[in-house]
């Protein structure tokens, strides 16, 4: 937090939001590498693809529980025994860029002790619960 | 304004209707990325030069006039297509002192809550509801971007309680006078129960929702622009994550669509912010409302099935 400086000078950002920057800012542009190295061996071919890409425009004209119900395909961390294809793969690389922000999180946790800044503190506990909720899978509502 | 988008929006479905028929089968599979990718690089720098998020163009646009992408599947990309933006531009306000952090956390706990509420409604209702109310928020958006104004400053009563009790204010050079300004969040309370239905929206419909966070922080609760600006954006940051992971959950994440969205829109952001100091904003922003108008009128007409 900044609080009024004293010292005239250009007030700068203070050290926990820099820290949670760079965390985010670090963790984005190794996210990205990884979505693109991902998406990349998806196209190849690399890895086979659960669907095929080519059957795929034509099955998402319908909503996702006709898509995942018509195609077996897994919901949620279902995906993360079929990391052995391309698409499935692919799909985890997009969770690496929602896993910087949830770790930029937990970075502000020894220094919102260390300050004794307990209602921040629990704030950011809460936020973390609430990743947490989103994405357990608790909360998936029946469909259309 | 409602009676000429509907209008305009009639003039496309025929074109609509012929993608409709035409693609997939007509068309090979890589097709979709490609011109996805094409399309968000153009909405990239669009959106950057009329100062709205990519996804607010991109989830309308596309779930107008590409049927044969399911709307649920786009709304699910709209989020990455806000996270990714949101991540790649945060840091940088951050580090020049445009992020108030102790008042993006509040917000956007509260906002998450909200947007995790509207992605499970959502993808819960059925398809013409989302598209009617899609098309409201939509020319909603159009006419706040006609008719409000954010102010430079940022002003309204003094400091409550709550903002005393989290300690948020900030402290900054004001740029006309070189003298240091402080500013304080106002109406915090009010601030956090509109956060909570802005995040509803953007749940909803796949939004990022800086084009409601930053009338909420200037205009509702006194937050001067750039902090506005900057704070939504770490806001949009925290938001999208939590209602993208609702739509993991539910299978709505296709990295044929996501993955090339995504790294459109950050493209052509970059080559926004190039061309901002450059282009003619004003006649920009006039072209999105009235791109907005057409995508808002055209999700209507979807919505009761014409």
């Amino acid at each position: 937090m900044n609080r009024a400086n004293e010292n005239p000078s250009k007030p700068k950002p203070d050290d926990m939001t820099l820290g949670f920057a760079r965390i985010v800012e670090l963790g984005t542009r190794i996210g990205l590498v990884l979505v693109v190295a991902g998406f990349l061996v998806y196209l190849s071919g690399l890895l086979n693809p659960l669907i095929d890409p080519e059957r795929l425009p034509g099955l998402i004209a319908g909503g996702v529980d006709e898509f995942v119900r018509a195609n077996g395909v897994p919901t949620g961390w279902g995906l993360l025994p079929m990391l052995g294809y391309g698409d499935m793969l692919s799909l985890a690389s997009l969770l690496l860029l929602v896993a910087v922000i949830v770790a930029a999180y937990f970075s502000l946790i020894p220094s919102l002790l260390r300050r004794r800044d307990y209602i921040y503190f629990v704030l950011v506990i809460l936020q973390l619960a609430v990743f947490l909720v989103a994405g357990g899978g608790w909360l998936v509502s029946s469909g259309h | 304004m409602v009676v000429l988008s509907l209008l305009g929006a009639t003039f496309f479905q025929e074109m609509a209707h012929a993608a409709a028929e035409t693609v997939p089968f007509g068309w090979p599979w890589w097709v979709m990325p490609i011109a996805l990718f094409a399309l968000t690089s153009v909405l990239g720098v669009v959106a950057v030069l009329a100062g709205i998020g990519g996804s607010v163009l991109f989830v309308p646009i596309v779930s107008g006039f590409a049927p044969f992408i399911h709307i649920d599947f786009v709304r699910g990309a709209g989020l990455f297509i806000a996270m990714a933006g949101a991540l790649s531009a945060g840091p940088g306000l951050a580090r020049q002192n445009l992020v108030n952090l102790r008042l993006a956390i509040p917000v956007s706990l509260v906002a998450s809550i909200g947007s995790i509420v509207g992605a499970l409604i959502g993808l819960a209702l059925p398809v013409s509801a989302i598209q009617i109310a899609l098309g409201a928020v939509i020319l909603l958006m159009a006419a706040m971007m006609t008719l409000f104004h954010s102010t430079e400053q940022g002003s309204g009563p003094p400091p409550g309680k709550l903002v005393e009790a989290l300690g948020i204010f900030e402290t900054y050079t004001d740029r006309e006078s070189g003298r240091e300004e402080t500013w304080f969040p106002r109406r915090m309370a009010l601030g956090l129960v509109l956060f909570l239905g802005v995040g509803v929206m953007a749940g909803m419909f796949g939004l990022g929702a800086g084009w409601a966070n930053v009338p909420v922080l200037n205009l509702v609760m006194g937050v001067p622009l750039k902090f506005a600006v900057g704070t939504s954006f770490f806001t949009l940051a925290i938001t999208s994550p939590s209602a993208a992971l609702i739509y993991f959950q539910r299978g709505a994440l296709l990295p044929l669509v996501v993955v090339p969205s995504t790294l459109g829109v950050m493209l052509g952001a970059k080559g926004g912010a190039w061309l901002l100091v450059r282009a003619n904003t004003r006649v920009i922003r006039r072209v999105v409302i009235v791109v907005l108008l057409l995508a808002g009128g055209r999700a209507l007409l979807r919505g009761f099935g014409i």
